[in-house]
Parts: structure tokens; C-alpha cells; sequence
């Protein structure tokens, strides 16, 4: 599992894990997201259960345990947090933020110890000692009870899905070349993304944020003006695609 | 080193509790023949006096497996879920134990060292749980086995009784017949229970936590 200093501000520190050379094969490449602040951190999207042993093994190369107090989940996939039930043996002491609507799902992962803070469909704030970090509601892409995190310190929107692309595990950590990388997000969107209605009004609330890097789930995080252009090919972009195929 | 996976235990717990399930069924049938029995003999009045008397033991007895082997059937898949939550606890160790080693050179490896101490303690507690309840649950079978040899003996003197019943003699002697296939069956499961359950003892002793 790779790890790579994505970003800093004087309250926050963000790194990115994955391109991990051992990953089975057939599972989705994912990014796994850490954010630190001082003496806390919060770990986003943790991974499958296949992901838990090397990225307990890069997360210990940055923090100790007992500072990993926060989990964030987007929404319920498995290669979200189905790695939950050895994190929750992990850090018995640690809270999980993810959608209200998916608690009764998540569980069946296995959560004995970790405490399921439940997001309002509005979103909310984590406080990471002292450090206010928002949860921006995504919902419906893809799944129907989805949020993003932004850090108005670092200026960075972790974005799940959205930017997401499928391509090799060894691929470059960022977007070089935007129109390029809009081969490799075309059929994600349409196909992963159920609502025309859903993308519009997420793309109003981000375009209102100051952010000055995107980094989604899969594939490669996007800097400075590759972001706008993202939102404006999302906004043309129609998704939901299987519908009229299928009619 | 050790070993901690309890290969298959929460499987055989979970097909102990599905043998006991069935004998329960089988219980359950034998309790309608019971009360058939009673009926029949009734109408037969004198020719069927003998069979009559049987047919309040066999009502019993049904009665009795099907609530001990209900009970058991529970304690078995509370036991299985043990074993699930084992198996999962024997796993996170197993990955805390491999990131120690893979990764000794992390500059916060030694905070694996307090998850991974809890994840020990809890499989020796829940070892010491498992023995306890497999024996709790050696000791029901047995009752629930001696209480089922008592059927045969019940199923041969209903045979003898049916056939002393004149004119009812081969409606009693289908249900004695019938009690007879129950017991049989009854009496089935319940070894491939206990055949089972000496497995899972097998594997716990085999795959019990412990440090070398």
C-alpha cells in the first residue's frame, strides 16, 4: 500500500493510500483518505476486508492507534467498509460518521465496539479536536445515503464516487491530462450515477466551496482548474444511463 | 507461534443445532401419532385396552423431545454464534500478528500491541466459554438419548399390543409402526448430533488459543 502526502494547512494534514501492488485481483483499486490534525485523525472510506491488513500496516507508518479516533464512511459499499468488523477489534474506542440511513446495513459488518454516529440527510461537522471538518451531503451518488468531506483548512473535498476512475492500479496519483482522464470517468458516471436531478444540485453546492483539490475514491485526484473543468463535463454529462438502455 | 482458527466449529455448531431441528420435526410428528393412537384406541374401547395405556407414554415422550431437543437446538446456535464471533476475533489477531511482523519497521507498530493484547484475552475467554458449553450441551444430548432408547422399548410392546387389538389390529399396527420409524429417526439425528459434537470438541482442542 502507497502512501503520498496529499495536502496541508496549519490544522490539517491529508494523505492518500492505495495503489497497493498486493491487492487481489478482480477488486476495485480504491483510495484510502487520512486526515490529522494534532493529536487526532480521521481515517476515510477505510476499504474492503481484503484492504484491512496493509492499511493498518501504512496507517501505523503515520499515526498511533489510539489517535485514529474518527472513521468516516461514505455509504455502505463493500469496498467502503466492509473491513469494519477488524477496524471495530482494531479501535474499540473510535466513533464511525456515516449516513443515518445505511446504520441497520453497516452493522452487518460486524461493530461491537466502534460507536455508529449517525449523519442527518443535511450533513453536519466532525470536530477532530478543535478542528471543525464538514460533511457534505452527496446524496444519490451513487448511493442513496452519500456524503462527501470537505476541509475549508486544506481546501480539499474528499469526493467518493464522484471523479472516480477505472483504470490500473499503477495509475499516477493525479490528473495530468483532464480530457484524457474523461475517458476513463465517462461510463463510471453514467453508469454508477442513478440521478440528472441528484448531480445538479451537488454540483451547485460544491461549485460554492473553495476547494483546491477533488480526490474521489477511485482513480486520480484533481488540482486547481482540472476541478471546474470536472464540474462543468459532470454538469453535460447525462447519468443514469441503464434506464433508457434497458427501455 | 500460534494458531488461532477454529476451522468449520461455528459450521458443525450450526449443523448440531440443524440434526436437533429435525429430531424436533420428527417429535413432532410423533406426538400426532400419539394422539391418533389415543383416538383409535378409544373406538376400539376393550379389544385395544393394552395399546390405550401406551398411547399417554408416547404423548409424553414426544412432548419431552420436543422440548429438550428444542432447547439444545437453541443452546447450539448460540454456540455457533460464538464461534462466528471467534472466528472473527481469531482473524483481526491473525492480521494484527502479520502487520507486526510485516511491518516492524512502523513508527507506531508498537500501538498494535494493545488491540492485539485485547483480541487475546477475548479468544481465551471465549475458549473457556466454548468447553463449558459444549460440555452443557454433551450432557442434554445424553438425557435426550436415554429418553429416546425408552421409545423403542415403548414402539416393540405398542407392536405386541397392536396385534392382540381384533378388528383395530392394522390401524394400531401402522402407528405402532409409525412410532417405531420415529424413534428410529429421533434416535438418528441425535448420534449424528453427538458424532458432531465430538468434532467440534476435536477442533476446539485442536485449534484452542494458546501462545508457544
Amino acid at each position: 500500500m502507497k502512501a503520498h502526502k496529499l495536502a496541508a494547512s496549519d490544522k490539517t494534514h491529508w494523505l492518500v493510500f492505495g495503489r497497493d501492488p498486493d491487492k487481489p485481483e478482480k477488486i476495485i483499486d480504491t483510495n484510502q483518505y487520512l486526515l490529522r490534525t494534532e493529536g487526532r485523525a480521521l481515517l476515510m472510506d477505510p476499504g474492503g476486508i481484503e484492504l484491512f491488513a496493509p492499511m493498518l500496516a501504512a496507517v501505523l507508518r503515520e499515526v498511533p492507534l489510539d489517535e485514529l479516533t474518527d472513521l468516516f464512511a461514505s455509504h455502505q459499499d463493500p469496498d467502503i467498509i466492509s473491513s469494519l468488523g477488524l477496524w471495530d477489534q482494531a479501535l474499540p474506542n473510535a466513533k464511525l460518521h456515516s449516513p443515518w440511513i445505511w446504520e441497520g446495513f453497516i452493522r452487518h459488518f460486524g461493530m461491537n465496539n466502534i460507536s455508529y454516529e449517525p449523519i442527518a440527510d443535511e450533513g453536519g461537522n466532525i470536530n477532530l479536536g478543535g478542528v471543525e471538518i464538514e460533511m457534505i451531503p452527496a446524496h444519490y451518488l451513487h448511493s442513496s445515503g452519500n456524503f462527501h468531506i470537505y476541509d475549508p483548512h486544506a481546501k480539499v473535498l474528499m469526493s467518493g464516487d464522484v471523479g472516480a476512475a477505472l483504470e490500473p492500479a499503477d495509475a499516477p496519483i493525479e490528473v495530468s491530462d483532464f480530457d484524457a482522464h474523461t475517458a476513463k470517468m465517462k461510463m463510471f458516471h453514467q453508469r454508477w450515477m442513478p440521478s440528472n436531478v441528484a448531480k445538479n444540485d451537488w454540483i451547485k453546492r460544491v461549485r460554492k466551496l473553495d476547494i483546491d483539490i477533488m480526490a474521489p475514491q477511485h482513480g486520480r485526484v484533481f488540482k486547481g482548474d482540472d476541478i471546474a473543468r470536472f464540474l462543468d463535463w459532470f454538469e453535460a454529462l447525462e447519468v443514469g444511463i441503464a434506464v433508457d438502455q434497458g427501455a | 507461534m500460534r494458531k488461532p482458527q477454529s476451522t468449520g466449529t461455528f459450521v458443525l455448531a450450526a449443523e448440531i443445532a440443524g440434526r436437533l431441528h429435525r429430531a424436533t420435526k420428527v417429535a413432532e410428528q410423533l406426538s400426532l401419532t400419539a394422539k391418533n393412537a389415543h383416538a383409535v384406541s378409544a373406538r376400539a374401547g376393550q379389544q385395544a385396552s393394552g395399546f390405550r395405556a401406551i398411547t399417554s407414554f408416547i404423548e409424553d415422550l414426544a412432548v419431552n423431545t420436543i422440548s429438550q431437543a428444542s432447547y439444545i437446538s437453541e443452546n447450539a446456535v448460540s454456540i455457533a454464534a460464538l464461534a462466528t464471533n471467534r472466528e472473527r476475533t481469531a482473524q483481526a489477531l491473525e492480521h494484527f500478528e502479520n502487520v507486526e511482523n510485516g511491518a516492524a519497521d512502523a513508527l507506531y507498530i508498537d500501538s498494535i500491541q494493545s488491540p492485539a493484547r485485547a483480541a487475546r484475552r477475548a479468544l481465551r475467554h471465549m475458549d473457556e466459554d466454548f468447553t463449558d458449553r459444549l460440555l452443557k450441551l454433551e450432557l442434554q444430548l445424553e438425557e435426550t438419548q436415554q429418553q429416546i432408547r425408552a421409545a423403542s422399548v415403548i414402539s416393540s410392546t405398542s407392536k405386541v399390543e397392536a396385534s392382540q387389538a381384533g378388528n383395530f389390529k392394522p390401524q394400531l399396527e401402522v402407528i405402532a409402526e409409525n412410532i417405531a420409524v420415529a424413534a428410529e429417526e429421533i434416535k438418528t439425528y441425535l448420534q449424528q448430533a453427538r458424532h458432531l459434537l465430538s468434532q467440534a470438541n476435536e477442533s476446539l482442542r485442536k485449534n484452542r488459543y494458546r501462545e508457544y
